[in-house]
């Protein structure tokens, strides 16, 4: 099992910085193995006081991959226990995450002189366009409109949509988003899993 | 193509297969990066015979060499299907001209085999044209004539299907069904109209409950459904009846509206008077009324009826698509129509005068419906759409069967479209489409194989070792030696595809090709080739052709050779890419100045037993020929179930 805790950041904040006010500590433990979708359980949460932010890093150890998930939420009235509600906010958290990523690429390109580079990063561009412009989007207003199913196909969407990206830079000596892409990876399987509770029940 | 560490690698020997009874020479289990010849000197065949030795022949008959290479001995019937006719009442198919006491004993392995995996097709049944294809909301729509009873034509209604990427379809709800009077004989083609402010317009022709053929208006029921699921025709149906003067049986088609520099919307629907096909034109501000702009937008005498007109500006100078609306400098205009008395696909560049609303050719010897067409095989009623997303203009062209209705009704299915091509203006040849298959098809390429610069001698056939050959993406360059090109004496032939005696017609510099979806002894094979003739100038002329004469052992299935004149510039090395789906074979010629659809039904060469080969039947030209083929994947084309667990 791995543990971990994945820091998601709040929109608005970019990777890397500290937040600037407590949070609301709500958290989901999950575990997947390499094939099958994340399972989740609802561990129930910590105090509803301020705490600490969780930052620590994922690390291989075993086969089974087990990532604890910490959602930061700053809604004292989200409650604990309202899977939709926590959908919800992680397709908008990845929407954010999405988003910024898109930014970069395209600082990135402006910033190249590398053709091939170039073309990887508009591929990439082409890719995360639709996923900020149309499937996170659609994918929220689905959760809130109780149509998971469709909910479910926005967010298998994304997810081939950051794989494509991700796979136009294997074998590449540079590869200036494989952590990003690997974050969205993590933060969509976490999505698709929640969905899939909500859809089963 | 290039790879740093490619050598030539020769032919010690024309490799023959045997035609009586299975061959399979022992194969390396691993994937072979380069083909070696290996000589296989106890099987020489009566085709070895027929190539190995035979010296130029300037005439065009062929001769019994050709009996030879193929060990069939029945004559080959000729395909000549009835032109079909919408006049027909529903439910009657057109091919009734097949006799079904000839029928081939088909059986389920066979006709299973037939089904696509990357081509669009709905589950079961009869499809025909592409209908309104539009991008929406990050998802690109495909509407098309479907048959909901059989796998024959009959009452059509408009079938649904979602992507995201134009290759992985997912099938929704019937959009519109023969529900009204003005559409009770059939809900028939149309298409879609994005306003600015992003509304979505549907324009359809209606068969009324008398045959009339009448226009109608309909519209998305909720516009931030982004599946757009549910239509809702406009209560005022028809919007608009066929003119005096026109009959109420050639008016249909409505085209995709665009903005003249008044401001009103104007469409553009096909019509015939007398033997001229014709182009009608209405302008209209709501889509609700229209007013009949006077005269005609173009119109080609001896041409018939024109079905599935379509009218949309291309650039002369960039490489993207343009918005129907567009006009101005740097652009140019193509009229395209359906011709319904030959079931093929026309077009013309040229210009529009909006003022005057007139199209003008630029060549009128290869005006529209005499000139150029999309396609050289089997596609019809092709319909274009500008993909704002990507800024392209896509094509899509239905695809219809050439087997019998007795094994459409067996195999419970008919028809598949096109893998969607780009339009663009073919810059170095002026007045020329070039198409090519989307980029997103690409997607669906898993392992390759690649073999450079093969030096194929006169005469020869030459296995390409792949894993399997029904899912392909092929991408080849040929060069023929310059000596052979120098020193022929044949010079000044006329080849035509259509009336030549296909990949078995040998001349000095031609045919040679790929032979796909062929068995190990040859008794099936489907020749995509090029045929080059040296004119009395010296100028080369070039002929590609898809040959389906031996593509099967069954007497009931379409054995012509499709194709025609690719124009080949200087210093061009010839190219072509072919898409191998199990029954549909897609080719494309100097990236695509040529397309060549053919449908192809082999008895044989089937499942594991389909093989790839190089081929070269020239008598006088080696040819070095490099191929790239990729297995191709499943696209996976479902129903959309929004309850399924992904």
């Amino acid at each position: 099992m791995i543990r971990g805790t994945l820091w998601i950041p709040w929109p608005g904040e970019t990777l890397g910085l500290e937040p600037q006010q407590p949070f609301l500590f709500c958290r989901l433990v999950f575990s997947t193995t390499r094939s099958e979708h994340p399972v989740i359980n609802l561990v129930g949460s910590e105090s509803q006081t301020e705490c600490e932010v969780k930052k620590k890093k994922s690390v291989n150890t075993t086969e089974e991959e087990a990532v604890e998930l910490s959602i930061l939420h700053s809604n004292p009235l989200a409650p604990k226990s309202d899977p939709k509600g926590m959908a919800l906010i992680m397709v908008n958290d990845i929407l954010a995450n999405a988003t910024d990523t898109l930014s970069y690429i395209e600082e990135l390109i402006k910033q190249t002189s590398d053709e091939q580079l170039e073309q990887q990063l508009a591929f990439c561009a082409e890719s995360y366009i639709p996923v900020v412009k149309y499937i996170l989007p659609q994918a929220a207003d689905a959760i809130s409109q109780g149509r998971f199913g469709f909910a479910s196909y926005c967010i298998v969407d994304a997810q081939k949509e950051v794989n494509a990206c991700d796979k136009k830079f294997s074998g590449s000596s540079q590869a200036p988003l494989s952590d990003r892409n690997d974050i969205m990876q993590k933060l969509v399987d976490v999505a698709a899993a929640i969905v899939k509770l909500l859809l089963n029940g | 193509m290039g790879s740093p560490s490619s050598s030539h690698s020769e032919l010690l020997c024309s490799y023959v297969p045997v035609p009586d009874g299975p061959h399979s020479p022992a194969e390396p289990p691993r994937k072979v990066m380069k083909v070696f010849v290996i000589f296989c000197g106890m099987l020489v065949l009566l085709f070895i015979l027929a190539f190995n030795g035979d010296h130029v022949t300037s005439t065009l008959t062929t001769t019994t060499n050709e009996q030879e290479f193929s060990p069939r001995t029945h004559t080959v019937p000729c395909s000549t299907l009835k032109p079909f006719s919408r006049g027909v009442s529903s439910g009657v198919s057109w091919k009734s001209s097949f006799n079904n006491d000839e029928s081939y004993p088909w059986n389920n392995t066979m006709l299973s085999w037939q089904r696509t995996v990357f081509h669009f097709q709905p589950e079961k049944n009869w499809m025909n044209d592409p209908n309104g294809p539009l991008y929406y909301k990050g998802w690109y729509h495909f509407f098309y004539q479907y048959n909901p009873k059989g796998a024959v034509w009959g009452v059509i209604v408009w079938g649904h299907a979602v992507s995201r990427d134009l290759i992985h379809w997912l099938h929704l709800p019937l959009a519109m069904v023969a529900d009204q009077w003005y559409d009770k004989n059939g809900v028939w083609t149309g298409s879609a109209t994005i306003l600015p402010d992003g509304q979505v317009i549907m324009l359809y022709t209606g068969s009324t409950n008398e045959s009339v053929q009448v226009q109608n208006l309909a519209y998305p029921a909720d516009p931030s459904d982004p599946l757009l699921v549910d239509w809702i025709k406009y209560p005022s149906n028809p919007v608009l009846f066929p003119p005096p003067g026109i009959g109420t049986m050639d008016f249909r088609d409505p085209t995709t509206a665009w903005l003249t520099s008044e401001g009103k919307w104007r469409i553009s629907i096909g019509s015939k008077l007398n033997k001229t096909g014709i182009a009608l034109v209405y302008d209209t501000n709501d889509f609700k009324t229209y007013e009949r702009v006077e005269g005609l937008l173009h119109a080609v005498p001896g041409t018939g009826m024109w079905e599935c007109i379509d009218f949309f500006p291309i650039s002369i100078k960039g490489e993207n698509g343009l918005d129907t609306s567009i006009n101005g400098e740097n652009v140019k205009h193509v009229v395209k129509v359906s011709l319904d008395d030959d079931r093929h696909d026309y077009y013309a560049v040229g210009t529009y005068d909006e003022k005057n609303v007139k199209f003008t050719p630029d060549d009128l010897k290869n005006d529209v419906g005499i000139g150029l067409r999309y396609d050289y095989g089997i596609f019809y009623a092709s319909k274009t759409f500008y993909d704002q997303s990507k800024e392209r203009r896509v094509l899509w062209g239905w695809i219809g069967e050439s087997d019998s209705e007795y094994s459409d009704v067996a195999k419970g299915w008919a028809s598949v479209q096109g893998i969607p091509r780009t339009v663009t203006l073919n810059k170095k040849t002026g007045s020329r489409l070039l198409q090519w298959p989307v980029a997103e098809v690409e997607s669906l390429r898993l392992r390759s194989d690649e073999f450079e610069n093969l030096k194929v001698k006169p005469g020869s056939v030459v296995p390409l070792e792949i894993e399997t050959a029904a899912q392909l993406d092929i991408v080849a360059e040929f060069e023929i030696d310059n000596k052979a090109l120098e020193m022929t004496s044949q010079f000044n032939r006329e080849y035509e595809c259509s009336t030549s005696g296909g990949a078995a017609e040998r001349g000095a510099l031609g045919p040679f090709g790929l032979l796909v979806l062929a068995n190990e002894d040859l008794s099936e094979y489907t020749p995509t080739y090029f045929y080059v003739v040296k004119g009395s100038d010296g100028q080369l002329k070039t002929s590609f052709c898809s040959d389906q004469s031996r593509s099967s052992l069954a007497t009931d299935v379409g054995k012509k050779i499709f194709g025609s004149f690719v124009p080949v510039l200087e210093d061009e090395k010839l190219s072509l890419r072919i898409l191998v789906d199990h029954s549909v074979v897609e080719s494309f010629a100097q990236g695509g100045r040529t397309c060549v659809t053919s449908r192809v039904y082999p008895t044989k060469a089937i499942y594991g037993a389909a093989r790839l080969f190089l081929f070269n039947n020239a008598t006088e030209a080696t040819v070095t020929a490099s191929v790239k083929v990729w297995q191709m994947n499943s696209a996976f084309i479902r129903p959309f179930n929004p309850n399924q667990r992904n």
